[in-house]
């Protein structure tokens, strides 16, 4: 996206700033400067707001990597209707600009989170995350993916013969970046009779849809997704021999070998 | 124009928006990805390199920086941080180091963008949107039910 190097926004006779120099700025601070200065303008706003900033950021705080949050959920809350229910979190996360800190939090930094959603009935878990996002299922099913530094969230109701993953042990979820596609994708592993299923969560028919199949003798117990773009052998520098990168395409097709 | 001091040294002239002219190493200039592929482009056989958007005043922060990170290779990294951070230093205000980081920016050069835009992202975390407006002449162009909004969508990052 071209930000345009000459669009300025300045008040005649001061110093103006291109928009592409703010970026620039904006990507180097911690997300509670940014949404703050939200507030500037409209041109800040929208900035912000842009997927080009998002990406931006991503590959700053990639390089840097100190901007990782760790969000605590509670083993369980009982709300006043008795039912059980999950939605308050805490984090723990440097957001006091600590500009030449080092990183280290403490205890008191621990701070409850709203969530944008409602809280949901039956037990809620964590089904992965990635980029700072967070896939939660709960066993009514609903799916919430949830961004808890900008607090942005769309959450989905699965139809009533899609839930069955969401409440069933043996049932194993991954949470990515597809890096061919440029989707975030979800994908879980269940357990049915003897067949185990690996499915991707499909946005369009809100549901899951299997695309590979496996006798359940495997005792798969976890599931791993491993980009292709990365399927390259790796040299260990003084290894005997170099090995290959053992992987775990979307297709799965590999597996039984 | 091309010329060549007595070590051998291919020179190069620049001329700054103002019309100041400043003679320098050719492996000087080329830290500017800008300038380097200008020169690949044959652009500088003809005369000096125009640069419409960076004043003299700038433009010998910009080379004198430049001229610091092309002749020290072999120096320590830890002397020339600290040459960096006296070099920001002396910029001073906000209003210099944002003229050297568009400059930067036009030139296209890594190492000193990453440093000032650094910088400047140190002098305005932690400040209001009203201090940062100030800053560089911005206005607030919400209507108050618009600026609430803002407000009320990120309430935590205000308090």
């Amino acid at each position: 996206m071209d930000m345009g190097g000459q669009i300025t926004m300045s008040a005649p006779g001061g110093i103006s700033i291109p928009m592409d120099v703010v970026a620039d700025i904006l990507c180097r601070l911690t997300m509670k400067s940014v949404l703050r200065f939200k507030a500037i303008s409209k041109a800040w706003c929208s900035l912000i707001d842009s997927s080009y900033f998002a990406r931006l950021q991503l590959s700053a705080s990639m390089e840097t990597n100190d901007d990782l949050m760790l969000v605590i959920l509670p083993y369980k809350d009982t709300d006043k209707t008795g039912y059980v229910v999950c939605a308050n979190f805490y984090s723990l996360d440097d957001d006091n600009d600590d500009v030449d800190g080092d990183g280290a939090s403490s205890l008191s930094q621990v701070r409850p989170r709203s969530c944008p959603f409602k809280p949901r009935k039956g037990c809620t878990l964590p089904l992965g995350s990635c980029h700072g996002m967070l896939v939660l299922g709960s066993e009514d099913g609903n799916l919430d993916f949830w961004n808890p530094t900008n607090n942005q969230c769309y959450s989905t109701s699965l139809a009533p013969d899609q839930t069955r993953a969401l409440n069933r042990t043996g049932s194993r979820f991954v949470f990515y970046h597809d890096t061919c596609s440029n989707q975030y994708k979800l994908v879980q592993k269940v357990s049915n009779g003897g067949i185990c299923e690996f499915q991707t969560y499909n946005l369009e028919a809100n549901g899951f849809t299997t695309f590979h199949t496996l006798p359940d003798d495997h005792a798969v117990d976890y599931v791993y997704i491993m980009p292709l773009e990365k399927l390259s052998p790796i040299d260990i520098p003084g290894a005997p021999h170099s090995f290959q990168a053992i992987l775990c395409p979307p297709s799965l097709v590999n597996y039984q070998s | 124009m091309s010329i060549t001091t007595e070590n051998n040294e291919k020179m190069i002239t620049l001329m700054s928006s103002d019309g100041e002219e400043f003679v320098v190493e050719e492996a000087v200039a080329a830290q500017s990805q800008t300038i380097k592929h200008l020169i690949e482009d044959g652009c500088s056989t003809e005369g000096s390199i125009p640069l419409p958007n960076v004043t003299g005043r700038v433009l010998s922060e910009v080379i004198q920086y430049c001229k610091k990170h092309s002749s020290s290779d072999d120096k320590e990294e830890k002397e020339l941080e600290a040459w960096d951070a006296e070099f920001v230093k002396a910029a001073d205000d906000h209003v210099a180091l944002t003229d050297l980081m568009m400059a930067a920016n036009f030139l296209d050069i890594k190492g000193l963008l990453d440093l000032v835009a650094q910088t400047l992202a140190n002098m305005i975390t932690g400040k209001s949107p009203e201090e940062v407006r100030r800053m560089w002449n911005i206005k607030n162009d919400f209507t108050p039910e618009e600026a609430e909004k803002v407000r009320k969508e990120n309430q935590w990052a205000f308090e």
